[in-house]
């Protein structure tokens, strides 16, 4: 069956916070993903979808099964080891991917599991990769992220701590990288997710429907527009498109460059103990937010404006929270210590 | 796949956590090492990093493995080709000589790791698998992290690892600095960061080779095995493991300064990790009832995890039977003198209308040991660790071993399949295939789907119920109920029935906040229209068995028993109450009832509808008396 094209990224209108939080995982693979909490029917899953649309390539070891970067040699799988430790890996460009995680999806197709198909024909014990090498250097996405087997999301933390797939299953024992920005979507009212998965998300993003009447009646209208002629609605957008994916890939190119001065390291260390986060993620997430913001916005140098949006986007999940609270960002404390 | 991490001695701070790996990696007999702290502290990053210390094997076990990997099983390949039965060793065997690293360990399937913890003490285990027989001798040291939080480990599992270890973030404002530094440094570029530190993991390294060689000549006087023998008495632990772990791991700290014989300050130093999570409070009553009193006070658990309640192995270690962790500092005050500050603590808003009124939760109520039996004819579920672990014939759940399909089966376990057809391979019309199956060879999957279990409330929310105390006791009660169903995932739903109807005040949901919500706003007032409540509650567990036939529901009816409303206008409501609950003992659904009545004149009609039901029953003026946590336990059997 031929899908349709998507829906433009850049027609979606508000929802700024996940746009942006989108994007940044985008210019950031390394970023480590974003969890979009919001209603029914708030874009969640057309702003993830529409994301593939904008993804720019990057170098990959032709025929490897994981994408490999050549020039990330300690994340190379064991078969690119033994065949390019000594030569030079041949590369072609691949664009990133959006590899969706369906909620019913098992475990051994996760995982990946013994190639029967090799094993009866040729009586050999192979692998046979699942969702996680596809999930590789790309956007692994999990849509009702909080209806996930409990199981299926073990093994997900297993990974995700790591970058690596440890599989010993089915008579297989094979490890290979498995790094990959995880963007979930959930709606709260389905169900909580568990802590330490909601802690494996860099950013998280709260969507709520467009107030505004204009604005409401614009979605509706584009909306409309979008399933009356879905490619000339395409086209019209492409323009815009063009642009946002080079915006992408200017920020991308600027993103080594970025430094964060020791005083924006401290105030980041600042903020977690004043919030009494859990753990050094948030300290990390907060600062690589900020060099990416930074690299978005054009420049070279994390600033406490960059520090304060990155707050915005990384800290509301993190927040120590009581059984039965709202997890809610206090958000004096946080801007009297960047004003400090 | 070689791991190229963050170096072990780049990792700052975490001295203690760092001591315990450099034990646990000297002496292997101090019996391995579990690290415990919170999601993102960093100890995942710390022990993978202690693989670079040693030179022995190092085996990781992910929380996916399944069993033939783990104990071993026939060499299929080797079968087929060569016609040879041979052994592809597990993860087990692998680590023979070396450290078993366990990444989540409280995810991991209780029996593996009980499985993995046995072996060990043992020194190795018969392998009777794909008709290979053999016993196999192994020694390894278990190397184990986990976070509490996501779930706990049995105190049998816990008991077997000799070390203990719990780590906090670091609060000193430039050391968090140095350390996200040091990361974003790293992951900018692991090689050149990885350099920098070389010489000082090759330090560690070579303290760590000295150490195991000086390890066979540390001695230990007898004045120093009855030291031990004091810690452990002190510590009142169980049984004689800790002396043993005490004396191994004083021996490493002995080796690790270069000494060949234990000081006191040797026992001192190991007695951090040895005791912590095998101390216990109170001597072991003489009781054969398991109701046990509880530690008064709530346990510092900075710095160590509480002390296991009882010996009983299905208990659990990490959850607070009265003081659930993220609320401590606040129910300390409280916990002194319980009859003060009866009104302060407030969670519904107050304001009431035409009669009803709201309580706010009384959160200091504790539960009794709820017990629902397991109804004749129903098979008791297995598995003692998180919730019920249901076999599953669906095509869903974790694959846990293979078996001789019963009928006929689309859930083949090629794997297995695999292995059965192997041996015969030499003797077979192969059609140019490498392998010929047969029916007989076929094995499926056997699945087990670990489920968080459905607790449905039917709760009486009429007048009566809303004399002082007794809502706020109620409340507090599901409260805590639903504090347990947060930690272990599962489903809560609620009916209320007061005034003429019943109604489902929560759908079945994951969400316990949103059950919160809809409890703190429960408001009462008004007849007690119990069957109908009653009925409602039937409506409900229809569905939940349309939606899911392996779910065991289990319902909680809180009520003084005390119908006052008729189904139909001039009916009996109290007999038609019981008719209600006959229709559910049918269903032979765990059940329990909870009686709210007090006062001089007891009615005792809740007790008979228990009775009626085939329910545990409880009384609700007995609830503060026990403890809430074997509640749990038991009732998630």
């Amino acid at each position: 069956m031929k899908r349709t094209g998507t829906f433009p990224f850049a027609a979606i209108i508000g929802q700024e916070d996940m746009k942006k939080a989108l994007v940044l995982n985008v210019v950031n693979p390394r970023l480590g993903g974003v969890l979009i909490q919001g209603e029914k029917g708030t874009a969640k899953s057309t702003a993830v979808r529409a994301l593939a649309d904008l993804l720019p390539p990057r170098q990959c070891i032709k025929g490897c099964r994981f994408h490999d970067d050549p020039a990330d040699k300690s994340n190379w799988c064991d078969e690119c080891h033994e065949k390019y430790d000594n030569a030079e890996p041949p590369v072609e460009e691949l664009p990133m991917k959006v590899v969706e995680l369906p909620v019913s999806a098992t475990e051994d197709r996760v995982v990946g599991t013994l190639d029967i198909e090799a094993a009866i024909k040729e009586g050999k014990r192979s692998f046979e990769t699942g969702i996680l090498a596809d999930a590789n250097r790309n956007i692994l996405y999990v849509d009702e992220i909080n209806l996930l087997d409990d199981h299926v999301v073990d093994v997900l933390l297993d990974s995700a701590a790591m970058g690596i797939n440890t599989v010993e299953r089915e008579g297989i024992s094979y490890s290979h990288p498995a790094r990959f920005s995880l963007v979930g979507t959930m709606n709260p009212e389905e169900g909580d997710i568990r802590p330490q998965l909601l802690d494996r998300f860099a950013l998280s993003v709260y969507v709520a429907g467009e107030k505004d009447l204009d604005r409401r009646a614009e979605v509706i209208k584009r909306r409309l527009a979008y399933e009356d002629d879905p490619e000339a609605f395409i086209a019209q957008w492409q323009e815009e498109q063009k642009n946002e994916v080079h915006r992408i890939q200017r920020a991308m190119k600027l993103l080594p460059q970025v430094t964060a001065s020791n005083e924006i390291l401290r105030t980041a260390a600042q903020i977690s103990i004043a919030l009494e986060v859990d753990g050094h993620r948030a300290d990390i997430v907060l600062i690589k937010t900020a060099e990416t913001l930074a690299a978005v916005d054009g420049h070279t140098e994390v600033t406490k404006d960059d520090l304060k949006t990155a707050a915005k986007l990384a800290l509301p999940h993190r927040m120590r929270r009581r059984p039965f609270e709202e997890q809610k960002l206090d958000w004096e404390t946080v801007d009297k210590v960047i004003e400090a | 796949m070689k791991r190229q991490g963050f170096p072990f001695a780049a990792v700052l701070g975490m001295e203690k956590a760092k001591e315990a790996v450099t034990m646990a990696l000297v002496n292997p007999r101090a019996g391995g090492l579990l690290i415990s702290g919170a999601k993102g502290t960093g100890k995942s990053t710390l022990a993978r990093g202690a693989r670079e210390l040693t030179d022995a094997p190092w085996t990781e076990v992910p929380v996916s493995v399944t069993e033939d990997r783990l104990y071993g099983s026939i060499d299929a390949e080797a079968a087929v080709t060569l016609g040879k039965r041979k052994l592809q060793p597990g993860l087990i065997d692998e680590a023979d000589g070396g450290v078993l690293y366990v990444d989540d360990a409280n995810l991991l399937r209780d029996d593996i790791l009980a499985a993995i913890l046995t072996i060990r003490e043992a020194g190795g285990y018969r392998l009777e698998r794909d008709g290979l027989s053999d016993w196999r001798d192994t020694a390894y040291t278990v190397l184990a992290v986990m976070t509490p939080e996501s779930g706990t480990l049995p105190a049998s599992a816990l008991d077997r690892f000799g070390l203990f270890v719990s780590i906090d973030e670091e609060t000193d404002e430039t050391a968090r600095t140095e350390i996200v530094s040091r990361t974003l440094t790293f992951e900018k570029d692991g090689a050149a960061f990885r350099e920098t530190w070389r010489k000082e993991t090759e330090v560690l390294a070579k303290k760590i080779a000295d150490a195991r060689t000086i390890l066979p000549e540390v001695e230990v006087s007898d004045a120093m095995i009855r030291l031990s023998s004091v810690y452990t008495l002190k510590a009142n632990t169980a049984g004689h493991r800790a002396d043993i772990y005490l004396i191994e791991a004083a021996r490493a700290e002995a080796a690790l300064a270069g000494r060949r014989y234990v000081l006191p300050k040797d026992l001192e130093r190991a007695a951090e990790f040895v005791l912590p999570h095998r101390m216990r409070e109170l001597p072991p009553a003489e009781q054969s009832e398991p109701a046990q009193s509880e530690p008064q006070q709530p346990q510092d658990n900075q710095q160590q995890p509480p002390p296991p309640p009882e010996p009983d192995n299905r208990d659990e270690l990490f959850s607070q039977p009265d003081a659930p962790k993220p609320e401590e500092t606040d129910t300390e005050a409280h916990e002194g003198n319980p009859e003060d500050h009866r009104d302060d603590e407030t969670m519904a808003n107050p304001n009431t209308q035409s009669g009803d009124r709201i309580d706010a939760a009384d959160l200091r109520v504790k539960l009794p040991p709820v017990w629902i039996e397991p109804t004749k004819g129903r098979q008791k579920k297995s598995g003692s660790g998180k919730r019920s672990a249901t076999r599953t014939d669906e095509r869903q759940g974790r694959y846990v071993r293979a078996e001789l399909p019963r009928t006929k089966t689309a859930d083949i376990a090629f794997d297995a399949t695999l292995r059965a057809a192997a041996p015969y391979q030499k003797w077979r019309e192969k059609n140019g295939l490498a392998l010929a199956i047969r029916s007989e060879d076929i094995r499926s999957k056997v699945r087990e789907k670990r489920t968080g279990n459905i607790f449905l409330f039917a709760v009486d929310a009429s007048g009566s119920m809303g004399a002082r105390e007794r809502m706020k006791t109620v409340k507090g009660v599901i409260l805590k109920i639903l504090l347990e169903a947060y930690q272990k995932r599962d489903r809560v739903g609620m009916i209320a029935f007061r005034k003429n109807q019943a109604e489902v005040l929560l759908p079945v949901t994951k969400s316990v906040d949103f059950a919160q919500k809809k409890l703190a706003t429960m408001p009462t007032g008004g007849k007690t229209p119990l069957a109908k409540g009653l009925e409602k509650a039937e409506d409900v567990l229809d569905m939940i068995y349309r939606q899911d036939p392996m779910q065991d529901p289990v319902l909680i009816v809180i009520t003084d028993g005390r119908a006052t409303t008729p189904l139909i206008p001039g009916g009996d409501a109290t007999s038609e109450a019981m008719n209600e609950a006959e229709r559910i003992a049918k269903r032979k659904l765990p059940v329990a009832v909870i009686d709210t009545e007090n006062g001089f004149v007891k009615l005792g009609l809740a007790k008979k509808l228990a009775q009626k039901m085939d329910a545990s029953y409880f009384r609700v003026d007995r609830l503060s008396e026990d403890s809430l946590l074997r509640v749990w336990r038991r009732m998630s059997g």
